[in-house]
């Protein structure tokens, strides 16, 4: 108890500390405080994960009923379990390098103190969404970390495309956010409780109940409810169509880049879907739905990476095309490998975006690819960490990434569901994809020559130790950890108190059981499935390109450059939003405003009930005239009244 | 007299004491003097029941009363006094400076 | 003699405010020169006496001496809140007093004399205690409200307040004599046995009806709130503060003592009464509040429709109405302590307070006294998560579990209206720019309200051991 508590609060504490006596402490001081709480924080998880590991015991605390309206309880309490605790201890830990890689990164930056303040607090918010036992505080700490992420991303609000960016990634959330709602309030309808205790023995009663939405057609209930908390989670896991605000979030200081956009807050939404699994898993159109959406975005994202040239940008893109991955995981059933995926991809990818933060910062904040090349010698570290965060996410055999991978593919495989063969390719397209782009990057960041003309190689020199601390620390999980955890995560049913399976969708039992053991996986990958082979020829594919400057033939290469527009463009999906949706919605804006608000609402609903009580105050306020006959007249009248009164 | 003329004595008292308050209109001290009046009237129906009752509580009632009474009239002819330094005068319509 | 001890014994806060009242007296005319800190010092320690008694004494709990004195656990805990409320009253009254030229140390009298007023009044047991309880805490009152001498409006609040007082306490007598006459006794117990034994008779409901107009005029709701915002335009800030608080404290118990024990049974009488004149208040204070100029008498009249949520909730014959009007009432006078507190903080840096456009400017000047204004005034304004929300949503509750849902409903409104003035303070405090920056320090005098703000915002957020205790109270 004591040690969730100071898991979950003394970020808060000494984000608070921080953010308020930020003016009479120094930098220094601002660093270590925040450092501090975040490292106590990742030992109290760890130390949490240990006794559970060994007790196997879920806990449900209740920290405090905060208000009863009707008969529905606000409480505030924590779930303990395996879901969350695993969540935890990776949050933590790449909080805390993110932390200890900020004190390099944002060194010169006037908003420093302000900026440790934000990132402990949205490890605070992040805690508290995935601590909850009730849907009431997982939305508060939903909004909470959107709160801070636009706060981070508007981070240089002097900056106009950071505040485009902020708005954006702010109406999107709100989109989402809406679904994310009506399926609570529809879960609450129905259950009658938000505690997910409570809602998960109540939902036979939700079982088999309908919903008329259009009058013709009506629905289950579940699988609305389902597919409105998926929405809530597109807002925010960045699925497609709702994923236009990730790459412009990139508009923020890289140190969030890692944690917020990459590790952490964008798989709330994965978390949401895998704490929620007995509802989705009553649905299965829900699950299709699911797993469509995610596949999607696994292979249409992927190839919008292969044409960008910042750096961050890249990485953003093969984030939401990870995301892709770890939803089609949830959409075959497989939450659990949706969940290890995403512990797998949290280590790999922020090591990734940090590494990129680390040649930024050597190139004086140069973001260009175009403008770098040949880095190799210049930064060593930053090069060797980088190597092994791309291999990692292209799933090299024996790297941590490599294993969650093939875990989620099999598992696509084996599944039933509807949709999944189609899933299947578009995923192992995927690969080959994720390859070409990780490897691009790879190849034009750190090899051939350096392109830049106004800032002198020179001049580059490795970042300092507060950056390069951070990759070496995030590089050992990301090589390690995937096959360390494979065997109790995936086969030895760590998740089996948190996440719930339907028996017909156990499409993950079949590949549980040919399971032997971490070398028979790696071999049974050479032998059993074409994504190995698809990654390796990538490799080769990015090598005579990207490296050997091998030219293509010509027509292919006219073919190569119509696509491209079409990813520059990316799939016109702004286009559309800007020109279509944003337009026609601000021109219909405009009119209602002009019309419903203006002159309806508010001359006469807001401003007419606004003047007319203030000018019944101010003809009541003369009531008062201060002569005290009047007053003293009062109370004979009322004398009369209430007599008259009682005698009727 | 009977015990009901004295409580028919009371509500007069209390009347008048009640049209002298609002009929007055013009001097606070009128305004002491009916509320005293209506304490007599008070005093006038305690004294008629415990009468009627046999019971000694009332007449206790009036001697606390009449000590009260005291007590409060001191303090309004304190403030009265304060009053008068400020405003030089007492009369009702120059305490017009509260009002709204 | 063993027998008086036996009673005393129930009668020790008492015995010790009197004689800490006759040591202050004492005091005070035997040091000229500096009485204002040795009436200051007495009262405090008499106050402190007080409280440590209350929290420690070994008291027999339903002492009940011949119908005069009764005691029991949970007036006991009335006594001990109305003696923490009376203590932070002195010790911020200090700093304001520090501006005020004349003789001071009387002031301490008089609030000494007020709390002994309202412990009488939670004890008695028989309508002439009551009385005197009742008179001791108007007459200080009085003297309070006129306690300025230098001020010509505080003269006139403090006549008009006495005029009419003293009426409705000739209403309240004659009730109180009509009721005699009705049962023949002025022991609460045996009126209540008369009301439930016998046919009423009609004198019994006339003395009643004197009686609520008594009480309406004591609460100041609607018909007969004039004194309220005249006093609080007039008096010092710290007698506002004490009519905010403790005067509403003693109105809250004249209302349940007289109401709901001994005409418990008539409430078919006085229930719809008493919540039509809630419901008007609420509307009245607030919509009367918004066109006001002056800061205090639009708090004067916002206290109004706080007064009103208090007497709905009192009106209430069944379920849990009372303990949450009790509850209103002690998170009333919490946020009284904050509001005041401030203004008075910050008229004690020579910088005095009447109108709106006095606030303009002050978060450049204070930033910490603008949070903290920000912070009551939303919970004045009842904003989640503060303690002011919670108090009005459990009256609401209440209100629509008893099927008053239009009365519950017209409240909502009036709150609504009440956040447009309340959200007019927080914009002159923070978005309205003045042209002189004045040099505000803090000092010690902050200290009631960041108490009592911090109240608001951690209760607010951990409410349910606060509201658990003060509705097990009542």
């Amino acid at each position: 108890m004591h040690l969730l508590l100071s898991l979950i609060f003394i970020p808060l504490l000494m984000s608070i500390l921080v953010g308020v006596f930020g003016d009479f402490i120094s930098k220094r001081l601002s660093h270590v405080l925040t450092i501090l709480g975040v490292l106590i924080s990742f030992i109290c998880s760890i130390m949490l994960l240990n006794d559970f590991l060994i007790t196997q015991q879920t806990q449900d605390i209740l920290l405090f009923n905060w208000s009863i309206i009707g008969e529905i309880e606000f409480q505030i309490g924590f779930l303990v379990d395996s879901l969350s605790l695993a969540m935890a201890s990776m949050i933590t830990f790449v909080s805390l390098m993110v932390h200890i890689y900020t004190i390099g990164y944002m060194e010169h930056d006037e908003g420093y103190k302000r900026f440790f303040s934000y990132i402990s607090l949205f490890t605070f918010s992040m805690l508290m969404l995935i601590f909850s036992n009730n849907l009431l505080q997982l939305f508060f700490g939903w909004e909470a970390v959107g709160l801070v992420s636009y706060l981070l991303i508007g981070f240089w609000f002097k900056k106009p495309s950071a505040i485009n960016a902020n708005m954006k990634a702010f109406i999107v959330n709100r989109v989402g956010d809406l679904g994310f709602i009506i399926g609570i309030a529809i879960i609450v309808y129905y259950t009658g409780s938000l505690h997910l205790g409570e809602i998960f023995s109540q939902l036979t009663s939700i079982e088999g109940q309908l919903i008329s939405i259009l009058p013709s057609s009506s629905w289950h209930a579940v699988t609305v409810a389902s597919i409105c908390l998926f929405i809530g989670a597109m807002g925010k896991s960045a699925q497609m169509p709702l994923h236009v605000w990730l790459p412009d979030s990139m508009e923020g200081p890289t140190p969030i880049s890692a944690l917020i956009h990459a590790a952490t807050m964008v798989t709330a939404g994965i978390f949401l879907i895998a704490r929620m699994s007995p509802l989705i898993e009553l649905s299965s159109i829900a699950l299709s739905f699911i797993l469509i959406i995610g596949s999607l975005t696994a292979f249409f994202m992927g190839l919008l990476g292969l044409v960008q040239n910042d750096i961050k940008r890249v990485i953003a893109y093969s984030t939401l095309s990870q995301l892709g991955y770890m939803t089609a995981a949830l959409g075959v059933s497989a939450y659990s490998v949706g969940v290890y995926h995403l512990i797998t991809h949290g280590f790999f990818k922020a090591l990734l975006f940090l590494g990129a933060g680390s040649v930024i910062i050597a190139l004086h904040h140069e973001q260009d690819i175009r403008q770098m090349g040949g880095l190799r010698k210049k930064l060593p570290i930053t090069y060797i960490t980088f190597l092994i965060g791309t291999l990692s996410l292209i799933g090299f055999p024996g790297f941590s990434g490599f294993f969650s991978k093939d875990t989620l593919l099999e598992a696509v495989h084996l599944s039933e569901q509807g949709g999944s063969h189609l899933s299947y390719y578009l995923l192992l397209m995927g690969v080959l994809i994720t390859t070409l782009y990780s490897m691009r990057l790879l190849f034009l960041v750190f090899y051939g020559s350096y392109r830049s003309t106004h800032y002198p190689l020179a001049k580059v020199h490795e970042t300092p130790w507060v950056v390069t601390l951070p990759l070496l620390l995030l590089a050992i999980p990301s090589i390690f950890l995937g096959g360390l955890i494979i065997d109790p995560m995936i086969m030895g049913g760590y998740f089996s108190g948190a996440i719930f399976v339907s028996p017909e969708n156990q499409s993950l039992q079949e590949f549980i059981d040919i399971y032997h053991g971490v070398i028979e996986f790696i071999i049974h990958a050479f032998v059993a499935s074409p994504a190995i082979y698809l990654m390796l020829l990538g490799i080769l594919i990015s090598w005579l390109i990207w490296y050997k400057n091998y030219s293509l033939p010509k027509q292919f290469a006219s073919l190569i450059k119509m696509l491209e527009t079409v990813f520059k463009n990316k799939y016109y999906f702004d286009y559309l939003y800007e020109n279509i949706f944003s337009l026609n919605i601000i021109r219909l804006g405009k009119m209602l405003h002009k019309w419903v608000d203006a002159h309806l609402i508010d001359s006469v609903f807001v401003l007419g009930s606004a003047r007319t009580v203030q000018q019944i105050s101010s003809k009541t306020r003369q009531l008062h005239t201060g002569d005290l006959t009047q007053v003293a007249l009062i109370f004979f009248v009322l004398l009369v009244i209430f007599t008259a009164f009682w005698i009727s | 007299m009977s015990v009901n003329d004295y409580f028919i004595i009371s509500i007069f008292l209390f009347a008048i004491a009640v049209a002298g308050i609002f009929i007055n209109r013009k001097n606070l001290i009128l305004i002491l003097m009916c509320v005293e009046l209506i304490l007599l009237s008070v005093n006038f129906n305690f004294i008629a029941f415990s009468e009627i009752y046999q019971d000694f509580s009332g007449q206790i009632f009036v001697f606390f009363i009449l000590t009260v009474a005291a007590a409060e009239a001191a303090i309004g002819l304190a403030i009265l006094i304060t009053l008068f330094r400020h405003k030089k005068s007492i009369y009702i319509d120059d305490l017009n400076e509260l009002k709204g | 003699m063993d027998l008086f001890l036996n009673y005393a014994q129930g009668m020790i806060p008492e015995l010790i405010l009197l004689s800490g009242l006759c040591i202050t007296i004492i005091g005070i005319s035997f040091s000229a020169k500096n009485e204002h800190f040795v009436s200051y010092s007495a009262s405090v320690l008499t106050f402190l006496a007080v409280v440590m008694n209350l929290l420690i004494g070994d008291f027999s709990p339903n002492v009940n001496l011949i119908n005069t004195f009764q005691t029991s656990d949970s007036i006991l805990s009335v006594k001990f809140i109305a003696a923490i409320l009376m203590l932070a009253l002195t010790m911020q009254s200090r700093f304001s007093l520090s501006n005020y030229k004349h003789k001071k140390g009387e002031f301490y009298l008089f609030l000494q004399i007020s709390l002994l007023g309202i412990f009488i009044m939670s004890s008695s047991a028989n309508l002439l205690i009551f009385y005197l309880g009742l008179e001791l805490v108007a007459l200080s009152l009085y003297t309070l409200v006129g306690f300025d001498r230098s001020s010509s409006k505080a003269a006139e609040a403090s006549m008009k307040f006495y005029v009419l007082g003293a009426i409705a306490s000739g209403f309240l007598l004659y009730g109180i004599s009509l009721v005699y006459g009705a049962t023949g006794s002025i022991v609460f117990s045996r009126v209540f046995d008369m009301t439930s034994s016998q046919e009423i008779s009609m004198l019994m409901i006339i003395g009643m009806m004197f009686i609520l107009i008594a009480i309406i005029f004591k609460f100041g709701a609607f018909p007969l709130f004039h004194w309220v915002p005249d006093t609080y335009e007039g008096g010092m800030l710290p007698v506002s503060l004490l009519l905010a608080s403790l005067s509403k404290v003693a109105s809250f118990i004249f209302f349940f003592v007289l109401l709901h024990t001994v005409f418990r049974n008539l409430n078919e009488y006085w229930s719809p009464i008493m919540m039509t004149l809630g419901v008007l208040s609420v509307t009245y204070g607030n919509v009367v509040a918004l066109k006001q100029s002056n800061l205090r008498r639009l708090i004067g009249y916002s206290t109004i429709g706080h007064v009103g949520f208090i007497i709905v909730s009192l009106s209430l014959a069944s379920g849990n109405g009372v303990g949450e009007a009790w509850l209103y009432t002690v998170v009333y006078a919490i946020m009284s302590f904050a509001l005041f507190g401030i203004l008075i903080s910050l008229s004690s840096h020579n910088y005095d307070i009447h109108n709106f456009v006095d606030l303009k400017g002050l978060y450049q000047s204070s930033p910490l006294h603008s949070w903290l204004i920000l912070i009551v005034i939303f919970s004045m304004a009842g904003i989640p998560p503060l303690l002011g929300f919670h108090a009005k949503l459990l009256i609401l509750q209440e209100l629509i579990i008893s099927n008053y849902l239009s009365v519950a409903i017209i409240l909502v409104i009036a709150s609504l209206i009440a956040a447009y003035y309340y959200l007019k303070v927080i914009w002159f405090v923070f978005f309205e720019s003045s042209n002189h920056t004045l040099k505000i320090r803090q000092s010690a005098s902050d200290f009631i309200p960041i108490l009592a703000c911090l109240i608001l915002v951690l209760i607010g957020i951990f409410p349910a051991i606060f509201i658990d205790l003060m509705l097990q109270i009542l």
